[in-house]
């Protein structure tokens, strides 16, 4: 790869990288409170899914096909095709997409951050070796290697965000390794060092809090990349199991309502969702890296 | 600066479209797909040439070495366009000859004769003759399912070149309808036969159209057969079929003008489908006649549904109606029985339970006392997003009555391989097309080895064997009357509906239901999804 | 030069055999027997068969060698079906051609878009038009292609009837058909990664446009449409063209949903059907056909970018 592009981190959400890449001069203002109004929004609402005074996911509030139904106060956005409340749908895939998107990421952020961390601190031959093994993981277009992990392995929310956790170690440890260069250099680790701390103090101590910003940088666009992958896999039939409600789900099983144009709001519903979460996670990915000056050189 | 501009303004212009258009959607506009709004009515006569695309709803990937081939409806439809049956079905339901001159059974139906057309030839030349029927009958006799339904059959002979002599073991009065068996037995050619390794791919029929190329999930497309048997027939040049299997797409495809007729049982698309025809931008032709029966079966080998009690308990808890109103939008007709009610079989009150969620808990209840707390079911279904929908539904009204129920989403095969082998519980199955009860034989017969519910039932059993020998006409319609009753109070199955089948087309594409049966005697009964080929003719 | 190309040969060669490796190993992670699960309707000679084929006998290491051997000269393996099955390499080789023709078609299409607005939104930066462009662009970043994809079927497709919602034409069939055919999936893969395109685009763009020589250029009067093609794009779209390099493993995960979605025989719809019928034999050599595929565009990207810049060039 271009050593100084910032699409080295490029990845297979190869977009990512694009995205982070593009200066970003975001502060903190109106559009990150909406962004974060979101979020926590949606967050809440998964969260608090069972206490809600909505139906449950499963149940079926009405006799006929709902899915003609207008929205009204009780039923928020209607019904959808299996008369299922929509709204109720909504909220509960939150729970579920959310729920694969940060645990897909934390994977991602834990093996990715201790292979960077080792990487960038070390350097060396164990340097080399994990570089080797990114690169290997970034070889395959990342939808087509979630693909075959789900279609060999199974489809249980584990397995699917395993397989999606797999597709952001890489993108998550390149973020840490590079910024773990840099900030092993500074003078206080070297300070550090000639005082004689230990490698896994300083590591832990000095420059992980340093390098985090940039993580989180990366990592809120990659819950992004995730939700959507998710979808993706969902209509293909390698996502999550029918009966788990999640957006993916919503939108796959919304499809023909809007292809024949009877019932399009199941899919705008579940994409809507999908769309203003992505937008919301990108944006604050952005503010973040302004805010900390993560610089493209440092994506390296 | 203006080049750049303008571009950049081309491309927000059409950005703009796209928004105009969003907005403009759902006026029901009628842009006429066609040039006659009733299509269906004074059709004309037939016109020659033209080729069309008839999409279908699954790829027939296992190929079409019929004698051991499990054809899906629309592997049938395929299979119609290259080969003929000896017999088909009349509008009245009789089974008469077509591709066989006659079919005569002995005075004690322990022996039939079958005499065959003159002049016929395969599509590769050689003559249609006893020589081949005898061995197409005797390749039957040993595939994969068909074996089951010909293990009556003793022996076949050769009597002379156009004559075969077919042996029964018992009695066998329904042999005809068996020689249709659901459009599955139609006449390959000894050369298609005998290449074993080629024999799924390389069909060679005495049909309608002869097989120019097919590449497995993509197309498969025939040519007018120039010497067909049945003079002045097809009509047209060429059918290309081609497998979309998302039901929504291949209704978008009709409409968009990629298919010129398509297949659906979906009735959420049959609905849409109905409002295009009534716009007069397409037409269709639905069927019920000898309709299947969509339907749960379970295992009674395997818990839970080794328990009559567990059984009971789901048919009492499957509210039908409510199912068939969001799954089917009501279209379709709630059955209570396997039979269709123009089918021998069929009786007014089979003595099905009524959706009782109170009664359901109780059997629920009890069920779970006798087997420590827990009632657990687990349905499979394809992956097919109609079935699946219906599976989730099924969960959310057992819950209402303490049954959980998880879902296993597997391929078709797998499906239909779990149920060979006994390893499934409960699955959303189909079948049992109208015909003769007797064809039924090997699904419910206790002395089948494809009674994939695995139940032994003596009333069942004596039904059956009554009424395969019964050489009474008149008393034998009404032999099958107690066999719904019988399958209701082993509580085997939840029937749910007749399956519905819907053939649209442009309005330019005509003859669906086909031309007169050649020995005259009005068209061809359809039955259930299949319609003959031979026929479709397009108007310029 | 030549040293360093030689070292990323040796380095291609691993990655390769590791991807082979990884794509090999995918069928034993298939739970129980993967004959049983490959047929499970079907004789016990055609599991045996399979078994041979793939020698699920001999040790791991061996199986290996012998699928990549058989790999490598193009035999991919088989279809298991009732009766025989056809290679994967003629389903792929006629799946290939489409595939490619799509993700060429959505990158160009995303070029043709991103430049053209990525020109003007770094010209007008900072107005509402540069703003009104650059909002645009990153919303479009969270519109998922395959919504894009339906709402396009539903409007363009089946209520204007401008372009087919299903199938593919072959060029030499007719080459406004097979263009029409295309668009809507090109298009639903093209919006997000134009989107991409043009913001660095952009940005890259308005850095160019600070440069002295441009400022000279201004005032030696020069038409603005000639500064900015001439002497401002081409320095601006070194990264660009690169990131469309590299994005192109985006596209192939994107055209896999895509595909299926318009039914396009292409790889992905390929990959689809194969997944949906239990051909994990195809599953397998279509994900190390994609997964080397990938590796080498990447590899020639590279190499492109080793060729045209000399601060790599330099640094190596």
């Amino acid at each position: 790869m271009p050593p100084d592009l910032p699409t080295d981190v490029a990845v297979a959400p190869e977009v990512i990288a694009v995205v982070a890449g593009a200066p970003s001069r975001r502060t903190f203002g109106v559009g990150a409170w909406l962004a974060v109004g979101w979020l926590v929004l949606v967050i809440g609402l998964a969260l608090l899914a069972p206490l809600l005074p909505i139906p449950k996911p499963s149940e079926i509030i009405d006799h006929g096909a709902l899915r003609d139904a207008k929205p009204s106060l009780s039923h928020l956005l209607g019904g959808d095709d299996n008369s299922y409340d929509l709204f109720s749908r909504i909220v509960w895939g939150a729970r579920n997409s959310l729920a694969v998107g940060f645990f897909a990421v934390a994977i991602g952020g834990t093996v990715g951050g201790f292979l960077g961390l080792i990487a960038g601190y070390y350097r060396g031959r164990i340097e080399t070796l994990i570089t080797a093994v990114l690169d290997i993981m970034l070889a395959f277009p990342a939808l087509v290697l979630a693909l075959a992990l789900t279609t060999f392995l199974g489809h249980s929310l584990f397995y699917v965000s395993l397989a999606l956790g797999i597709i952001s170690t890489p993108i998550l440890a390149r973020i840490t390794r590079a910024n773990t260069l840099t900030w092993s250099q500074r003078e206080f680790v070297t300070a550090a060092r000639a005082q004689g701390a230990k490698n896994r103090r300083i590591i832990v101590r000095e420059v992980l809090p340093n390098v985090v910003p940039a993580m989180a940088s990366i990592a809120l666009l990659a819950v992004a990349v995730v939700i959507v992958a998710e979808a993706g896999l969902s209509l293909l039939g390698a996502g999550l199991k029918v009966d788990v409600p999640s957006w993916g789900n919503i939108i796959t099983f919304g499809r023909s309502g809007l292809t024949n144009g009877q019932a399009p709001h199941i899919v705008f519903s579940g994409s809507g969702a999908i769309f203003f979460t992505v937008l919301s996670l990108n944006y604050l990915g952005d503010v973040v890296r302004a805010r900390f000056d993560v610089k493209e050189g440092a994506l390296t | 600066m203006s080049r750049s501009a303008r571009s950049s303004f081309a491309a927000i212009v059409v950005g703009l479209a796209l928004v105009a258009a969003a907005c403009g959607g759902g006026s029901g506009s009628s842009s006429a797909g066609g040039t006659s709004p009733n299509g269906s009515k004074g059709e004309g006569p037939p016109q020659s040439g033209g080729s069309i695309t008839y999409g279908l709803g699954a790829e027939s990937s296992n190929g079409f070495c019929l004698s051991g081939a499990n054809l899906s409806p629309e592997g049938i439809q395929v299979a119609e366009s290259i080969y003929d049956t000896l017999t088909v079905p009349n509008e009245k339901g009789d089974y008469v000859p077509y591709l066989a001159k006659s079919v005569a059974p002995s005075s004690d139906y322990k022996e039939w004769v079958i005499t065959l057309r003159p002049g016929v030839l395969f599509h590769d030349g050689t003559p249609f003759d006893a020589a081949a029927v005898k061995l197409n009958l005797d390749a039957y006799r040993h595939g994969l399912l068909i074996q089951f339904a010909f293990a009556n059959i003793a022996d076949t002979t050769v009597v002379d070149p156009m004559t075969v002599k077919v042996t029964m073991k018992v009695p066998w009065v329904a042999f005809p309808a068996y020689l249709y068996f659901t459009g599955r037995i139609g006449m390959m050619a000894p050369a298609q036969i005998n290449d074993k390794a080629n024999c799924a791919t390389k069909m060679i029929g005495t049909g309608p159209f002869t097989l120019k190329d097919w590449v497995v999930n993509d197309h498969l497309t025939v040519l007018k057969n120039q010497k067909y048997w049945r003079p002045g027939l097809p009509y047209l040049d060429q059918i290309t079929f081609r497998p979309v299997v998302d039901p929504s797409q291949r209704t978008n495809g009709l409409k968009g003008g990629q298919l010129n007729i398509i297949h659906t049982d979906s009735a959420l698309q049959i609905k849409d489908l109905r409002d295009a025809a009534a716009h007069g931008q397409l037409t269709i032709f639905e069927n019920q006649k000898g309709a299947e029966v969509s339907y749960n079966m379970m295992n009674v080998s395997h818990a839970p549904f080794d328990d009559i009690t567990a059984r009971q308990a789901v048919i009492l808890a499957t509210d039908r109606v409510e199912l068939n109103n969001i799954v089917n939008g009501g279209v379709n007709t709630i059955a209570d029985q396997p039979f269709a009610p123009d089918v021998v079989g069929y009786v007014p009150d089979p003595g099905y339970p009524k959706f009782d969620l109170a009664a359901a808990k109780v059997k629920a209840d009890a069920y779970k006392a006798k087997h420590g707390g827990q009632f657990n079911v687990e349905v499979e279904t394809t992956i097919d997003p109609e079935n699946a929908r219906e599976a989730q539904l099924l969960k959310s009204q057992w819950a209402k009555a303490g049954i959980n129920a998880t879902i296993k989403q597997v391929d078709e095969a797998t499906l239909i391989s779990d149920a060979i082998g006994g390893g499934y519980q409960m699955n959303l199955w189909r079948n049992h097309q109208g015909s003769d009860p007797d064809t039924q034989w090997v699904w419910w017969h206790g002395g089948s080895a494809i009674n994939f519910q695995r139940f032994k039932d003596p009333a069942v059993d004596q039904i059956f064997d009554i009424g395969r020998s019964d050489i009474d006409p008149a008393k034998r319609k009404t032999d099958y009357d107690g066999l719904s009753k019988a399958l209701n109070a082993g509580a085997y199955d939840i029937w749910k509906w007749y399956a519905l089948w819907a053939i649209a087309s442009q309005t330019n594409v005509h003859g669906i239901t086909g031309p007169d049966l050649p020995d005259g005697g009005g068209k061809q009964g359809l039955l259930a999804s299949v319609h003959p080929m031979v026929g479709l003719w397009v108007s310029k | 030069m030549g040293a360093l190309i030689g070292k990323k040969v040796v380095q291609l060669a691993a990655v390769l055999l590791v991807v082979t490796f990884f794509s090999f190993l995918l069928i034993h992670l298939l739970p129980g027997d993967p004959a049983a699960t490959i047929i499970p309707l079907g004789t016990d000679a055609q599991r045996t068969q399979l078994r041979k084929d793939v020698g699920l006998d001999k040790p791991l290491v061996s199986q290996y060698t012998r699928w990549l051997g058989k790999f490598v000269r193009g035999d991919f393996g088989r279809y298991y079906r009732q009766f025989g099955g056809e290679p994967v390499r003629k389903r792929l080789s006629q799946a290939l051609p489409v595939s490619l023709q799509l993700l060429v078609y959505a990158e160009v299409l995303a070029l043709v878009i991103a430049i053209p607005l990525g020109i003007l939104a770094a010209y007008r930066a900072g107005t509402w038009v540069d703003r009104f462009l650059s909002t645009g662009a990153f919303a479009s970043l969270a519109i998922p292609d395959f919504v894009l994809a339906l709402v396009l079927i539903f409007y363009l497709g089946v209520k204007l009837k401008w372009f087919p919602v299903l199938g593919y034409v072959h060029f030499g069939q007719s080459p406004t058909e097979h263009f029409k055919s295309m668009f809507l999936p090109a298009f639903s893969l093209a919006l997000a990664q134009a989107a991409v395109y043009m913001r660095l685009l952009r940005s890259d763009m308005i850095a160019t446009l600070q440069e002295d020589y441009i400022l000279m250029a201004r005032s030696q009067g020069l038409p603005t449409w000639r500064i900015l093609l001439r002497h401002a794009l081409r320095p601006s779209s070194f990264s660009l063209l690169t990131v469309a390099g590299i994005s192109v493993g985006t596209l192939i995960g994107g055209a896999i949903v895509i595909e299926a979605i318009f039914t396009l025989p292409g790889v992905g719809l390929t990959i689809f059907q194969a997944i949906s019928e239990r051909q994990y034999i195809a599953v397998q050599a279509c994900v190390a056909v994609i997964g080397c595929g990938y590796v080498v565009v990447n590899f020639v990207v590279d190499l492109l970018y080793t060729a045209l810049d000399p601060r790599v060039r330099h640094a190596a």
